[in-house]
C-alpha cells in the first residue's frame, strides 16, 4: 500500500510547504530569531566587539533609576496624548464637512492627502525652516509683519515638543481624512433617511448615528496613530540639533534615546532593554484601547 | 466512447461519511443528472469525476481506464460550474481559449476550436467582450465553450444554471438539451431542482445522505419511485402521503380530483374534508384540505371557486397510488 | 427647491478650502524656496522676481543627490516586488489550501504585527555585520522583503476569489504554482495595487533602518542622504529646500498620475489590513 499514488490532498498539502518554504525560512530568520534575539540582548551587557556579559534584568533597574530615562518616557507619552486627540479630532471636522462638499471634492481631498504622501525627513526641514528666528522662518516673519510676539519654537523646551509633533500631525492628517470619509460612506443612506422621518436634527445624528456607525473607523485609527506617534523619530531626529532631541533632552522620545544609546554609545544590552520597554509599552495601549473601544 | 463507471465509491472526511458505497453505470452519450438536497453528496461525487478530490476507496472508470490518480487534464473531461467561473481579466477568447493555450496548442488550432464552439452557441459576436459585458445567460454559454472546446468525452455540469433567473433557466435548459443532441458526448449533470433533472435526463439518479436511492428514466422516477423519499422529492407540488395501517399511502395532487368533475375511475376512494387554502396559478388551481389532522392537496384544472372552510370531496383511483413500507419506507 | 449654495455651505466650503492651503503651505513654499536665491529666502512672495534653477544644478554637480535617489529607487522597488510576490503567495496558500499546521503558521505571521521594527533593529544590525553585510544594498533591503500586515491582506482578498475558478484552471491541466500566477493573482489585482503602494511609500521614505545600516554616503537612501546634506548645510535653507523637493517629488508625483487607485488602495488597505 506504501507505494500507491499521491492522493490529491497530499499532492495539494505537498505544493502548500513547496510555497511557504522560503517564506518559513524568512519569518523565522528575519523575524522570530531577532526577536528572541532583542530579548536575550536586553539582559546583557554588550558593547558589540567585546564579550556580551549576562546581567539579568540589571539593565532594567537601572533604567528604572534613570530619570532621564523617565524624562523620555514623559516625552513619549506627550507625543501620544497630544497627538491622537488633536489628529483625530481634526481629521474627523475636516472629513465630517468634507464628505459633504461636492464642489471641488476632488481637488480639497487631494490637498489634504498629498502631506500624507510626503516623506517625513524632507518635511521635518521644511518645518524646522519654518520655525527659525525671524529673517529667516517665515512664521516668525509673518508674526512680526503682523506685529506679534516672536516664538522661539525649536529653541525652547517647552515650545519644542508641540513643534515637532505638529508635522508629524500635519503629515498623518490625509490618511485619517480618507479612512473617515470611508466610514462614514459606509453608513447605509437608509439609516439617516429614517432618522429624518422621525425629525432628528443634525447635530442629533451625528451623535446618534454617525458617531456610533463609525466606532470601528475610530478604533482602527487611535490604534494606528497610537502607534504611530509612540514610535515617533524621524520628526525629532530631524528638527534637533544634531538630532539629540533637544533642548536639553526636551523632545527626545523613545526611539531616538534608542537608537542614542544603541548606534552613539554602542551600549547594545541597555538599548535592547529599552525596545523591550517600548514593546510593552505598545501591547499594553494597543490591548487597553481595543478593550475599550471594541465594547 | 465513454461510459463512466463508479464502483464502490466511498468517500469521507475525517469520521464524516459523505459518501457511502456507492456503484452507478452510465452508459456512453448518456445524460445523467444527478439529483437529490443539499448536502447529499452530488457535487463531492462529481469533483471525484472530474479528480478535483479524492476518492476514500473505489474505482472510477472512465471509457476503459480507472483513473483514481489521473489528473484532471488527463480524465477526458470538461466542467461547467455554477459560478461560470470566468475569468474577469480576459476576453470571452481568452476564456474559451484558456485551456487549449495551457495545452499549448497551435494559434491557428486554437482559433478554429473557439470560432467552431461559439458558433454552435451563437456567441460569435461576444468573443471580444470582457465577461462583465455579459448577461448571465452568455455568461453560461461562454462557461459552456470553454468546456466543448476541448472536446471532452464526458461534460461535467454542476448547478449550472442555479445563477439564472427563472425564465432564462427554462430556455437554457432547453438549448443544453439541444447542446447534448448536437455533441453525442456523456453528461454528468448536478442539480437540486427536480424539474431540470426530469426535463433533461435520460437517467435520474436521486440521492440522498451520500446514497443512491434509485436511478431510473425520469417517468420511472416518476411513476414509481422506489420509496417514501423518492415519491416526495420527484414531482411538484409534492405528493400526499397519508399513513395507513402499516404503509404510508402516497397520492400525487395531480391524480386528485374534485368529485363532481372526475373522470370514472379504477378501484375509486374518496376523502372529504375542509378547505384550507386555495392557490390560483392560473390554468390550474391547488386546493388543499384538512381531514382529521392529514393535509391533502389537489392540483384541478381551471380556476377554483370554493369558499376557505367549506367541505369539499376529493377521488382519486387506488390504481394510482403509492404504497410504502412504514418502516424502511420503501415502495411496496 | 433648495438653493444649490445656501449660506451654510458656502461657509463651510471657504473654510475646507482655507484648510486645504494651510494643508499644502509647506509643500509650496519647499518648492517655491528651491527656485530662489539664499538672499530672497526671506521675501515672502511664492514666486521670485528672478526664479532660478541654480539649486538644482548646484545639487545634481555637486553632490550626491542623483545616488540617492537611484538607491531609493532601486531598494523600494526590489522590497515592493518580492512584498507583492511573497505576501500574495502565502496568504493565497494559507487560504485556499488545507493542511496541518496552516493556522498556526497563519498566527505566527500574524503575531508579527505586533513586535516594532525598533525592538528588531539592533538584533538585525548584529547579524548584518556578522554577515558582513552593512552598508550594502542586501542590507538595506532583507528586513523587508516579506511583510504580516501584507499575508494578513492578501489573505482576506483571496477569501473573496471562488474556489471555482482554481478548479476550473485544474481541470485545464494548470499545476498550482500556475494557477496562482494566471489565475489567482489578475483576480486580486486592487489588493495588490493597495499592497504595492503601501510597501513603495514605506520604503521610499524609510529613515531608521537605512540611517543605521549605511554608513558610506553612496549607499545611502534619499531621506538619509537629505538628513546628513542638509545637517552640513545648516542655513543654506533654499538647497536644503530643493532636496526636500526633490525627495518628495516623485511620490507626489505618482499621487498625481495615479489618483484614484492610490486612494482606493489606501482605503482597502487601512480597512482591510
Amino acid at each position: 500500500m506504501n507505494k500507491s499514488p499521491r492522493t490529491i490532498k497530499q499532492k495539494r498539502a505537498l505544493w502548500a510547504w513547496l510555497f511557504l518554504t522560503i517564506p518559513l525560512i524568512y519569518f523565522i530568520a528575519v523575524r522570530f530569531y531577532p526577536t528572541v534575539g532583542a530579548f536575550s540582548i536586553s539582559l546583557t551587557q554588550w558593547n558589540i566587539v567585546g564579550d556580551k556579559t549576562y546581567i539579568g534584568f540589571d539593565n532594567f533597574i537601572a533604567l528604572y533609576h534613570d530619570p532621564v530615562f523617565w524624562g523620555v518616557l514623559s516625552n513619549t507619552f506627550e507625543y501620544l496624548l497630544l497627538g491622537v486627540p488633536i489628529s483625530l479630532l481634526l481629521s474627523f471636522i475636516i472629513a465630517y464637512y468634507l464628505d459633504q462638499v461636492r464642489f471641488g471634492h476632488g481637488f480639497l481631498r487631494a490637498c489634504y492627502f498629498i502631506p500624507f504622501l510626503t516623506t517625513a525627513v524632507a518635511m521635518a526641514w521644511v518645518w524646522r525652516w519654518f520655525y527659525q528666528p525671524v529673517s529667516i522662518g517665515i512664521i516668525n516673519l509673518a508674526l512680526g509683519e503682523m506685529g506679534i510676539l516672536q516664538l522661539d519654537f525649536l529653541r525652547s523646551t517647552t515650545q519644542a515638543l508641540p513643534a515637532v509633533l505638529a508635522p508629524a500631525i500635519w503629515a498623518g492628517l490625509g490618511f485619517q481624512i480618507i479612512i473617515f470619509m470611508a466610514g462614514i460612506r459606509a453608513i447605509p443612506m437608509t439609516y439617516y433617511e429614517a432618522a429624518k422621518i422621525d425629525g432628528a436634527g443634525s447635530w442629533q445624528i451625528l451623535k446618534e448615528i454617525t458617531m456610533p456607525q463609525l466606532r470601528p473607523t475610530i478604533t482602527f485609527l487611535v490604534v494606528i496613530s497610537s502607534i504611530g506617534f509612540l514610535r515617533i523619530f524621524d520628526q525629532v531626529y530631524n528638527m534637533t540639533q544634531e538630532g539629540e532631541g533637544g533642548p536639553l533632552n526636551a523632545t527626545r522620545p523613545l526611539v531616538l534615546h534608542i537608537y542614542k544609546t544603541a548606534f552613539d554609545n554602542f551600549e547594545m544590552g541597555m538599548a535592547a532593554a529599552q525596545t523591550v520597554v517600548l514593546f510593552v509599552i505598545l501591547m499594553i495601549i494597543t490591548a487597553l484601547q481595543l478593550r475599550i473601544l471594541q465594547k | 466512447m465513454a461510459k463512466v463507471s463508479l464502483k464502490n465509491i466511498k468517500k469521507s472526511y475525517d469520521d464524516t461519511q459523505i459518501l457511502d458505497d456507492l456503484n452507478l453505470d452510465i452508459k456512453n452519450k448518456e445524460f445523467i443528472v444527478l439529483v437529490g438536497p443539499s448536502g447529499c453528496g452530488k457535487s463531492t461525487l462529481l469533483r471525484m469525476i472530474a479528480g478535483l478530490e479524492d476518492i476514500t476507496a473505489g474505482d472510477i472508470i472512465i471509457g476503459d481506464k480507472i483513473v483514481n490518480h489521473l489528473e484532471p487534464k488527463d480524465r477526458n473531461i470538461a466542467m461547467v460550474f455554477q459560478n461560470y467561473a470566468l475569468y474577469p481579466h480576459m476576453s470571452v477568447f481568452k476564456n474559451i481559449s484558456f485551456g487549449l493555450r495551457a495545452a499549448k496548442l497551435a494559434k491557428a488550432q486554437i482559433k478554429e476550436k473557439v470560432e467552431a464552439a461559439a458558433k454552435i452557441l451563437e456567441i460569435s459576436d461576444l468573443l471580444e467582450r470582457k465577461p462583465a459585458q455579459l448577461s448571465g445567460g452568455q455568461r453560461q454559454r461562454v462557461s459552456i465553450g470553454r468546456a466543448m472546446v476541448r472536446n471532452p468525452e464526458v461534460f461535467l455540469f454542476d448547478e449550472p444554471l442555479s445563477n439564472l433567473d427563472a425564465k432564462l433557466r427554462n430556455s437554457m435548459r432547453a438549448e443544453i438539451k439541444k447542446l447534448h443532441q448536437t455533441l453525442k458526448t456523456t453528461i454528468i449533470y448536478v442539480t437540486h431542482d427536480q424539474i431540470e433533472a426530469m426535463t433533461l435526463a435520460d437517467r435520474i439518479v436521486v440521492m440522498k445522505d451520500g446514497k443512491i436511492q434509485q436511478v431510473g428514466t425520469p417517468l420511472q422516477v416518476y411513476k414509481k419511485p422506489a420509496n417514501k423519499f423518492v415519491a416526495g422529492f420527484i414531482g411538484s407540488p409534492e405528493m400526499n402521503f397519508v399513513e395507513y395501517a402499516d404503509k404510508f399511502l402516497g397520492i400525487r395532487p395531480e391524480d386528485i380530483y374534485l368529485k363532481e368533475a372526475a373522470p370514472t375511475l379504477k378501484n375509486q376512494k374518496s376523502i372529504s374534508g375542509k378547505i384550507s387554502a386555495v392557490e390560483t396559478l392560473g390554468p390550474e388551481s391547488l386546493i388543499t384540505i384538512t381531514s382529521g389532522n392529514s393535509h391533502i392537496t389537489a392540483k384541478v384544472p381551471g380556476l377554483f371557486k370554493g369558499k376557505i372552510g367549506k367541505n369539499i370531496d376529493f377521488v382519486f383511483s387506488m390504481t394510482d397510488s403509492h404504497s410504502f413500507d412504514k418502516k424502511t419506507e420503501e415502495r411496496m | 427647491m433648495k438653493p444649490i449654495w445656501s449660506a451654510k455651505k458656502a461657509l463651510i466650503w471657504t473654510l475646507l478650502a482655507i484648510g486645504a492651503i494651510i494643508m499644502m503651505t509647506p509643500i509650496i513654499f519647499m518648492f517655491s524656496a528651491s527656485f530662489k536665491y539664499n538672499d530672497q529666502l526671506y521675501d515672502l512672495a511664492l514666486i521670485s522676481s528672478e526664479p532660478t534653477l541654480s539649486n538644482y544644478v548646484y545639487l545634481s554637480q555637486n553632490t550626491q543627490f542623483l545616488t540617492w535617489m537611484v538607491n531609493s529607487f532601486i531598494v523600494a522597488i526590489i522590497v515592493t516586488l518580492s512584498v507583492l510576490f511573497f505576501d500574495a503567495l502565502i496568504g493565497y496558500t494559507l487560504c485556499k489550501f488545507r493542511f496541518k499546521g496552516r493556522t498556526v503558521i497563519f498566527v505566527a505571521i500574524l503575531s508579527t504585527l505586533m513586535i516594532p521594527t525598533e525592538m528588531l533593529v539592533i538584533p538585525w544590525y548584529i547579524v548584518a555585520k556578522d554577515l558582513g553585510i552593512l552598508d550594502s544594498y542586501l542590507g538595506l533591503i532583507f528586513p523587508g522583503l516579506m511583510s504580516g500586515f501584507g499575508v494578513f491582506l492578501m489573505k482576506q482578498f483571496f477569501q473573496g476569489v471562488p474556489d471555482e475558478y482554481l478548479d476550473a484552471a485544474r481541470i485545464d491541466g494548470l499545476n498550482e504554482f500556475q494557477i496562482f500566477i494566471e489565475v489567482a493573482l489578475p483576480l486580486v489585482t486592487p489588493a495588490l495595487s493597495a499592497l504595492a503602494i503601501f510597501t513603495f511609500l514605506g520604503n521610499w521614505t524609510a529613515f531608521l533602518w537605512p540611517l543605521i545600516v549605511t554608513s558610506s554616503a553612496d549607499l545611502y537612501t534619499i531621506p538619509v542622504g537629505l538628513s546628513s546634506f542638509s545637517g552640513e548645510f545648516q542655513s543654506e535653507w533654499q538647497m536644503i529646500m530643493t532636496g526636500a523637493a526633490v525627495a518628495s517629488l516623485p511620490t507626489i508625483m505618482i499621487f498625481l498620475l495615479l489618483q484614484r487607485y492610490i486612494i482606493r488602495g489606501v482605503i482597502l488597505g487601512g480597512l482591510k489590513g
